[in-house]
């Protein structure tokens, strides 16, 4: 019984700070600034990879550079307050869908990174992008 | 004879939660500091499932120190020289633990789990794993003091303050020390370093309490005021799941071996560096670091300066 006291009272404990924490702020959530801020990100991430044609989602949330040695796409994704970077070949997309609205929506094979939605304005560049990524050689 | 000896992790928590609130404080005024609640909320949640794994995992660890303290080469007893001793001892195989923890990725499907956050505060150093029963390293690594003749008790409590030393370098809100102390001891500044993926700083830094120990064995790095820390793992996971922080390199480590071509690829897989292939077609910390210095050659060269090599460190405070 005192062991479930104990864990309770952790578990509230945890709970307060983490509401202080939200109430007091003290973090900003990362936008991507512009394809350079993405392209920078993924070269200092991935010493091996060298940026081609890119694109950064209208709502700054993600990026995606072509990267020209290799048949891999670097995807850059803000998530919290930080940002996460893959070099992505093809096999490693699980789904890739353009949809009408102009998003482009991945998700990614046996990786902890979450699904990315790209919003790139328009149907048509999100169609494009969608057959860069099938077109990616294995 | 054997005392009874409180566990000074148990009594250091309430302080943790005061000084995390005065950091919390802190990055909200001044901005020298982050905190980001889902982060903060997988870090604690992290610690507390540490200590309810620490639970059963002590239970397993004590009855086995005690097994194995009748096979003591010495019969120190409790001297105060011998808690001296025993805290630098302890430290000093902390060390080569930890290096290992970062060298050989069956420890570091375990101590990854602390490295996960991209964030640098006191709620990354809670940020610890669930499943270090896994790794077995206190049945070997703990069990040296013991069998030198330390006793069980004495081991156990100095290990304690190693890890309760441990939490207050996780910090951006102090710069450095003075310097005589960051000759000495370990720092945040000494251990942001250690927290760094940036490549000069990658693997480096492992001391628990004593930096020294990295000054002799070749490992230490300073930080630099022309190269701010990125924070995290090569990799960086890109979710607050604990599930998911605390088991996903074990599942990598699965994986490989699951589709391995031969029981060498298999047990490189297990116990080789973090990054290793049979085709060397993933980067290892080594790989990562040679690629960089080339590349800082090369820029060097085509400048006529080789700034890797001149250290600009951040000012004593």
């Amino acid at each position: 019984m005192t062991t479930l006291y104990i864990l309770l009272g952790s578990g509230i404990a945890i709970s307060l700070l983490v509401a202080l924490n939200v109430w007091l702020g003290g973090w900003t959530p990362s936008r991507i600034g512009s394809l350079e801020v993405a392209i920078a990100r993924l070269q200092d991430d991935h010493l091996v990879f060298t940026p081609g044609e890119g694109l950064l989602a209208r709502d700054s949330l993600s990026a995606l550079v072509l990267d020209t040695q290799s048949p891999r796409i670097g995807v850059v994704a803000a998530r919290g307050a930080g940002f996460v970077t893959r070099l992505v070949p093809r096999d490693g997309f699980k789904s890739v869908e353009a949809r009408d609205d102009g998003s482009l929506s991945l998700t990614f094979r046996g990786d902890t990174m979450r699904p990315v939605t790209v919003d790139t304005g328009d149907a048509q560049t999100a169609h494009d992008w969608a057959a860069r990524i099938e077109a990616l050689e294995t | 004879m054997d005392i009874e000896l409180v566990d000074p992790i148990m009594i250091a928590i309430p302080v943790f939660v005061i000084l995390v609130i005065a950091e919390l404080i802190y990055a909200r005024t001044t901005g020298k500091a982050s905190f980001e609640p889902k982060d903060s909320a997988a870090s604690l949640v992290m610690g507390l499932g540490n200590t309810v794994s620490g639970v059963v995992l002590g239970f397993i660890a004590a009855a086995w120190f005690l097994l194995i303290a009748r096979f003591g080469v010495l019969n120190i007893g409790y001297v105060w020289w011998a808690w001296i001793l025993c805290f630098v001892a302890d430290d000093f195989i902390y060390y080569w633990s930890h290096r290992w923890a970062h060298t050989v990725r069956w420890f570091w499907a375990d101590h990854v789990v602390h490295h996960s956050s991209q964030h640098y505060n006191l709620t990354t150093a809670l940020r610890q794993p669930w499943f270090s029963v896994f790794t077995l390293k206190f049945m070997w690594l703990g069990s040296i003091l013991i069998l030198i003749g330390f006793p069980p008790g004495m081991v156990a409590f100095v290990g304690g303050l190693n890890l309760i030393y441990q939490f207050w370098i996780h910090t951006e809100a102090i710069g450095k020390m003075p310097r005589w102390f960051e000759a000495v001891m370990n720092t945040p500044s000494h251990h942001r370093v250690h927290h760094a993926t940036n490549p000069r700083y990658l693997d480096r830094n492992y001391a628990g309490v004593f930096i020294v120990w990295d000054k002799m064995f070749g490992t230490f790095e300073e930080e630099r005021a022309d190269e701010a820390c990125r924070y995290g793992i090569v990799r960086n996971l890109g979710t607050y799941n604990p599930l998911v922080i605390s088991l996903h390199e074990w599942w990598g480590i699965a994986k490989d071996v699951a589709g391995s071509k031969s029981p060498k690829d298999a047990l490189g897989y297990i116990f080789a560096p973090p990054g290793w292939s049979p085709d060397g077609s993933r980067l290892t910390s080594k790989k990562i670091k040679a690629l960089w210095a080339e590349r800082q050659a090369a820029g060097a060269d085509d400048t006529g300066a080789n700034n890797a090599e001149e250290p600009a460190p951040v000012p004593a405070e």
